[in-house]
């Protein structure tokens, strides 16, 4: 490893842009901190660590434009799932359907009011603010604007991934129907169909944008925010533009 | 090869950008310039929060293995039903598949879990330097499997909704649910609390010994991203 005696806090004005090129081409491994230097990859191809071969990032296609049609999709299927019966037994003339909401209701009536609140959280309101919150970023982004938060956003909607359970909920429902199948008449309703379509949907917007590529896209649409609000600064007070010219650092 | 952390750089544990630190600055790290998220080169007290969230699952799994998760009532005879009881039932109907998965779900993986994350930490606080690649394979695998423990108590939630007709029978959900929904959400957020990081520190290697930006730029060798699909 060679040495080089610059003080630690060296980057003066002048050295600031190269320090900060520098540090946008690397990338640490999330999984054991190795530093990467980053590389072009084919389509599909999946950068991943040398180390502990976590996966670094990835190249898609990349389309914000399909990734938006997949996002409002999803919504639409979210409120169809919702709005009909889930699923309906039938036992000797007694019938009883049951939707998505309904299975908290009944986690709430013998008490259980905090798994209830859980499991309210878990199948209906973190997928929901995960799809908003990808909405969120993605509309701005199509239309070159910026919205406040965006970033906090999108970190929010990073965090909740894991607390989003509708796939698990969906083999849920599965493992129920198996173990009334022998006592009752089961028939799905639309709400289930537009469910397992929503966890279609899921899966599908996972492949069209991956977070590495939305997190270049946020931080260049505040780049170019800051170079407007430069420019309008130095148009403001021209004689007191700052002294360095760009281009001298290669 | 260099981590990060001997390069004096931070990644954002939010948006990945890397920072980079001075030494105090580690200590008490600002934050992301892009995201706003609190940096943080290792996660703060990650072994220390990960044993005390595993502590809390595990005593939640006694109370949610002893207690009845559900209760049916058929022609008005009640009888309460264990995690355990589930499973027996299901292989009784020879739904041999959903059984196994039902088992897997609610027995073996939070219990491979304890084993797991606890091999783990103490892997982190004993030092091992021994199959870091398999340990890193292994918390991958724990944080993946963990959450689909909930499907028990998914199950029990949509029964209970569905199975309400009239004197013919009835499910209504036990406390034995809520201790094991708390078991899964304890062993995810132990989980979440470990810091995969720890298990490749070296302890030989200080943090920001090069924090040198010439040095990252092309002096040191970093390792380049391995191609492969
Ligand atoms: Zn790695
Ligand atoms: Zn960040």
């Amino acid at each position: 490893m060679r040495q080089q005696s610059v003080d630690r806090d060296g980057a003066s004005p002048q050295h600031r842009p190269v320090v900060e090129s520098v540090l946008a081409s690397l990338v640490a491994c999330h999984e054991c901190d190795l530093l990467h230097r980053k590389v072009e990859i084919e389509l599909g191809a999946v950068a991943r660590c040398v180390r502990c071969s976590a996966s670094l990032y990835t190249k898609k296609k990349n389309s914000i434009d399909r990734a938006l049609a997949v996002g409002v999709a999803a919504v639409i299927t979210f409120v169809i799932a919702n709005c009909f019966p889930f699923i309906t037994i039938s036992v000797s003339g007694n019938s009883q359907s049951m939707s998505i909401v309904s299975a908290v209701f009944a986690l709430s009536r013998e008490g259980l009011w905090l798994l209830a609140l859980l499991s309210f959280g878990f199948i209906l309101l973190f997928p929901l603010l995960r799809m908003a919150g990808l909405l969120y970023i993605l509309l701005p982004l199509r239309l070159h604007k910026r919205l406040p938060g965006m970033e906090a956003v999108f970190r929010y909607t990073v965090f909740l991934s894991p607390w989003s359970m509708m796939e698990i909920y969906l083999f849920g429902a599965i493992v129920a129907m198996v173990k009334l199948a022998s006592m009752a008449n089961i028939e799905l309703g639309y709400s289930f169909w537009a469910f397992a379509l929503l966890n279609v949907l899921t899966v599908v917007s996972l492949q069209m944008i991956d977070n590495h590529s939305l997190w270049e896209f946020i931080s260049d649409a505040k780049k170019q925010e800051q170079q407007r609000e430069r420019e309008q600064e130095a148009r403001a007070q021209p004689t007191h533009a700052p002294g360095y010219s760009h281009g001298v650092v290669s | 090869m260099l981590t990060a952390a001997q390069c004096g750089l931070v990644a954002c544990p939010a948006c990945g950008t890397i920072t980079r630190l001075t030494v105090e600055q580690f200590q008490n790290p600002p934050k992301c310039q892009l995201c706003f998220a609190r940096l943080h080169s290792r996660k703060p007290m990650s072994v220390q929060r990960s044993w005390a969230w595993l502590t809390a699952g595990v005593l939640a799994y006694l109370p949610a293995n002893i207690f009845p998760i559900m209760i049916t009532t058929v022609f008005g005879k009640s009888e309460p039903n264990t995690i355990i009881g589930g499973f027996f039932v299901l292989w009784e109907m020879k739904s041999y598949l959903i059984a196994i998965v039902v088992f897997l779900a609610s027995v073996v993986v939070p219990v491979l879990k304890f084993l797991a994350v606890s091999y783990l930490l103490i892997s982190i606080q004993r030092r091992f330097q021994h199959s870091r690649y398999d340990r890193t394979r292994l918390f991958r695998m724990t944080e993946f499997i963990g959450r689909w423990s909930m499907i028990d108590v998914f199950v029990v939630a949509i029964l209970a909704a569905l199975v309400q007709i009239g004197s013919i029978a009835q499910i209504d959900p036990g406390i034995g649910a809520t201790a094991f929904g708390a078991t899964v959400i304890f062993t995810m957020l132990s989980a979440l609390a470990l810091d995969p990081r720890l298990l490749w520190d070296d302890p030989s290697t200080a943090t920001g010994v090069s924090a040198d930006p010439t040095a990252v730029s092309g002096a040191v060798q970093v390792a380049t991203a391995d191609r492969s699909l």
